[in-house]
């Protein structure tokens, strides 16, 4: 344990992620401490006009909108937004995809047939089209965007536990359990759970960069959280109408904290992978003389 | 080869059931009442009862099952509750456009991809190598309508190589095509990378260089086409994925394809266009899959006898 | 005495393993005379596949390199060559059989295209001149039905087949120099003896060299004229087989030869020598086969002794016969 430890502080790339990852979650809890003006506040100039579409400048880092709101109050704001529903979204995917997974790759059989059907069903289901035609017919409110995401991640986490669980099943430990006359239930979440953390680990860091993504694509394409609430992907359909007339920077910049944001998480992902995935850890070799 | 063709092919069908039904069951059981819908919002009550009676609403829901499901074997999927024009010549439409962005995107990406990773693999370790890992990251890190913007940004308003957005020729095509295929060929270049560099070590390219082959014929004659198996069946993937996501890069370059017509049906209600829509969708992803199946023994032979393919 | 072929000399290949150094190969000295059978002998993780590699120059990149040492093919040294040169040997003049026939044929390309690519590299042959050539060689191998086996796929072949394969790959430009890395211990016993009977018939026919690595003294007797036993990275003793059988020199092989319960044993392991093999991240001093020689001396635990000669053609590092 020290031994993965230590080789994931030594991982640079892995760093180079949790530190993306902590800042903008710092930045994100802390951020009323961090900005000058509050997110739907629409500033105006002493004399009495707009604040409008002010390029990036001291005073206002990231420039201003159409309304007269600071782009980096709102760009730390939607941080809020792209965490909470990456983190919701993933524990009820893995809730379910745990579950489900764990369920199907202990009991085999008709469990497992059935499992295995209705992930597939759901692998086959456009993503976009699906989650908006859950947020769009279902009542307005953020719970549902968790809910609607949730559903869509579940069936890639309970493929990986139940090929896990498949693998874990037959060791000693899980057999000794079983004869010591443990029930499914306990053995499952006792003695195979635990075992089987790692990839599913990875596999839930890599999956908010991925829910982080699908997230700003329903908010720009008008589906995601009610404005005025700042939201990424909503800054950028917003910003990007008057892209084209100079004003680059209301789109620019929340493009740049999505970017940051996946790829922290991907870095951080991979990382893991790396580190507690003994596989990859192998030597490569190459033959020849290039 | 025949017996392997027609496992696959049973085994897409409980999917593509599976499929039918919830999307039947998504579009049933949401609130709004379709014949409410339809009359408008000034309609009296016995028009509504008319209507429903009419698009069978009033019958069990597992009667309207069976009935969609007949209609999806046929090919009716009911018409469109805006403008009472069938489903399927709606989809039809609009679909080409969509066919060829997708299709364009995806040979783009595997080429793109492909080249990126193979480069990388050889130059491990190298600037090139580096160069190209921190592209794909990136490149799998951002959202492709932010990248479409930036395209946008940097060739129709600071180089104005390209015109601005809209249908019209394969000049406004060439944006769009380049925004949905980066992601993809990001993720295929981080692929195609894993896969050379593990290939790259097995024996048989050892044997290869023991043979006294160029470095050309070792990394593309023989290494190559094992290292191809796994970016097959993502680009089957990926084809379908970029129907669904062509959504957001149809929105930003105002193009008319499938993706626009979902986004007005979720805004119009318009439940048999949705349902049809996702259900197309889901079928391009069961095909593509199938497709990628079928194709995998063109790259390893050994799938081909066995039944159980690649472990004997 | 024919002429020398290749020469080894002061061979040096390290592999650079989590920042620590492995000297596979550490001062090796050999030499091959044209149409002779040597054979190289010990045990697994003594350097011999590596020195192989090293003469091939497929040492895997970035894990290690050679670095010291002359090899002299035909009195030119091949660590100098440029890689276009020494692919241009590669497969041509010298060739080499690996271990594991299961895994060293490319699993997605067709024999035909695997055997055939030989001659289009090294004879200019287009497609179908070299596909006829494979066929041919392919029946000179043993391969049964070579038209037809030229479009099957290595998955479809045995272990046995297979390694003719590699074989018929090896011998398809007629090279000098023939390298067979333990070309048969994957093998059944009773396919062991077909595959060496065919590169020994293989080798007279054609008037190769050849080079048999391998762990099994059995091996060794019946089908090489001269032996060089190897001892973590170095030679230890170099003799012909009968006087290797009958008188071994070196502690080393003394017990080697003791293992076997007599020439003809094919197939069974090296073993009965007392100690552990060596640690090849922290090689003895001195001698290296000291910690487990019954006659180790002072000298031993300080100074490496030289591979010296100790008799009629023989060679041996020991510091017993210093005195010669």
């Amino acid at each position: 344990m020290e031994n993965t430890w230590s080789r994931f502080l030594r991982n640079k790339p892995a760093m180079a992620g949790l530190f993306l990852v902590a800042a903008i979650t710092l930045a994100a809890v802390f951020a009323p401490y961090i900005t000058r003006y509050h997110p739907t506040e629409q500033l105006i100039w002493t004399e009495g006009s707009k604040v409008q579409l002010v390029p990036p400048c001291g005073r206002f880092w990231f420039g201003t909108d159409i309304y007269g709101r600071d782009v980096f109050s709102r760009v730390v704001y939607g941080a809020r937004t792209s965490l909470l529903i990456g983190t919701a979204s993933t524990v009820i995917s893995l809730a379910i995809g745990v579950t489900l997974g764990a369920l199907a790759g202990y009991y085999g059989g008709v469990v497992d047939d059935i499992v295995s059907w209705l992930a597939n069903v759901f692998f086959a289901f456009p993503f976009i089209l699906f989650v908006l035609a859950l947020v769009a017919y279902l009542p307005p409110g953020l719970p549902l965007m968790y809910a609607a995401i949730g559903i869509v991640n579940w069936a890639g986490v309970a493929r990986l536990v139940r090929g896990q669980v498949l693998s874990v099943r037959e060791k000693e430990y899980v057999e000794a359990a079983e004869a010591l006359g443990g029930s499914g239930a306990r053995v499952i979440l006792r003695h195979i759970l635990p075992n089987i953390m790692a990839p599913v680990l990875v596999q839930a860091t890599l999956g908010m960069g991925g829910i982080i993504m699908l997230e700003s694509s329903l908010s720009f394409l008008g589906f995601g959280i009610q404005p005025p609430t700042p939201s990424w992907g909503y800054e950028i359909d917003q910003g990007r109408q008057y892209l084209l007339a100079g004003a680059w920077w209301w789109s620019v910049f929340p493009g740049m904290a999505i970017m940051a944001l996946v790829l922290g998480f991907n870095l951080l992902g991979d990382g893991l992978r790396d580190v507690l995935d003994p596989r990859t850890e192998a030597g490569e070799r190459r033959w020849g003389r290039g | 080869m025949v017996i392997y063709t027609i496992k696959r092919l049973l085994a897409a069908v409980p999917v593509v059931i599976g499929v039918i039904a919830v999307v039947f069951i998504l579009t049933s059981i949401v609130p709004g009442d379709p014949a409410r819908i339809i009359a408008g919002k000034t309609a009296d009550p016995e028009t509504i009862q008319r209507i429903r009676e009419e698009l069978g609403l009033d019958r069990p829901l597992w009667e309207q099952f069976t009935d969609f499901f007949k209609g999806v074997l046929t090919f009716d999927l009911g018409r469109s509750y805006r403008n009472n024009r069938p489903v399927t010549q709606v989809i039809m439409e609009r679909l080409p456009l969509t066919a060829k962005l997708a299709v364009s995107s995806t040979a783009l990406a595997v080429v793109a991809g492909v080249s990126l990773g193979v480069v990388s693999a050889v130059k491990k370790d190298f600037m090139l190598d580096h160069g190209g890992r921190v592209l794909a990251l990136l490149g799998i890190s951002a959202p492709s309508f932010w990248i479409g913007l930036m395209l946008i940004l940097l060739f129709c308003v600071k180089l104005r190589w390209i015109p601005g957005t809209g249908d019209g020729g394969w000049m406004y095509l060439v944006l769009p095509v380049i925004t949905l295929a980066i992601r993809p060929a990001a993720f295929i270049a981080r692929l195609t990378r894993s896969g050379m560099l593990e290939v790259l070590g097995q024996d048989y390219i050892r044997t290869a260089w023991a043979k006294g082959l160029p470095g050309r014929a070792v990394v593309l004659g023989h290494a190559l086409k094992n290292a191809m198996i796994p970016v097959v069946t993502v680009a089957g993937t990926c084809m379908a994925e970029m129907m669904g996501g062509a959504i957001v890069v149809e929105k930003l370059f105002s193009l008319p394809g499938i993706g626009r017509l979902g986004l007005e049906a979720i805004l119009a209600r318009d439940f048999p266009v949705i349902r049809g829509q996702v259900l197309l969708l889901a079928l391009v992803f069961v095909a593509a899959n199938l497709l990628v199946d079928l194709t995998y023994p063109l790259f390893d032979p050994r799938i081909k006898y066995g039944g159980k393919g690649r472990h004997e | 005495m024919g002429e020398r072929i290749l020469t080894v000399r002061g061979l040096k290949t390290h592999y650079y393993i989590g920042g620590r150094v492995v000297k596979a190969v550490d001062g090796l000295d050999f030499d091959l005379e044209r149409c002779e059978a040597l054979g190289i002998v010990g045990e697994s993780g003594c350097g011999k596949s590596t020195a192989a590699l090293s003469v091939m120059g497929l040492i895997p990149l970035g894990a290690g390199r050679v670095v010291g040492g002359q090899v002299l093919f035909k009195g030119k040294s091949l660590l100098n060559l440029s890689s276009e040169e020494m692919r241009k040997i590669r497969g041509n003049e010298i060739s080499m059989i690996f271990q594991e026939p299961m895994v060293s044929l490319n699993p997605v390309l067709t024999i035909g295209r695997q055997v055939s690519e030989v001659f289009m590299v090294h004879k200019g042959l287009n497609r179908r001149e070299a596909l006829d050539e494979a066929i041919k060689i392919l029946s000179q191998v043993g391969i049964p039905a070579p038209g037809q086996m030229v479009r099957e796929y290595p998955h479809r072949l045995s272990g046995g087949m297979r390694q003719r394969v590699m074989i018929a790959m090896a011998i398809a430009c007629s090279p000098e120099v023939l390298i067979a890395d333990e070309p048969t211990s994957e093998l059944d016993v009773t396919v062991q003896d077909q595959v060496l009977r065919l590169l020994r018939e293989l080798k007279e026919k054609m008037g190769m060299a050849m080079l048999l690595i391998t762990h099994d003294l059995g091996v060794v007797a019946e089908n090489v004229r001269n032996v060089l036993v190897m001892y973590a990275g170095r030679a230890v003793e170099y003799s012909d087989v009968p006087g290797l059988f009958k008188e071994p020199m070196h502690p080393y092989t003394r017990g080697l030869v003791a293992s076997v319960p007599g020439p003809g044993a094919a197939g069974k392991k090296l073993g009965g020598i007392k100690g552990e093999p060596p640690n090849p991240f922290d090689l003895p001093g001195g001698c290296r086969f000291h910690p487990r020689c019954e006659y180790a001396r002072e000298i031993c635990r300080i100074r490496e002794p030289d591979l010296v000669k100790v008799g009629d053609g023989r060679l041996c590092a020991c510091h017993l016969y210093n005195n010669w």
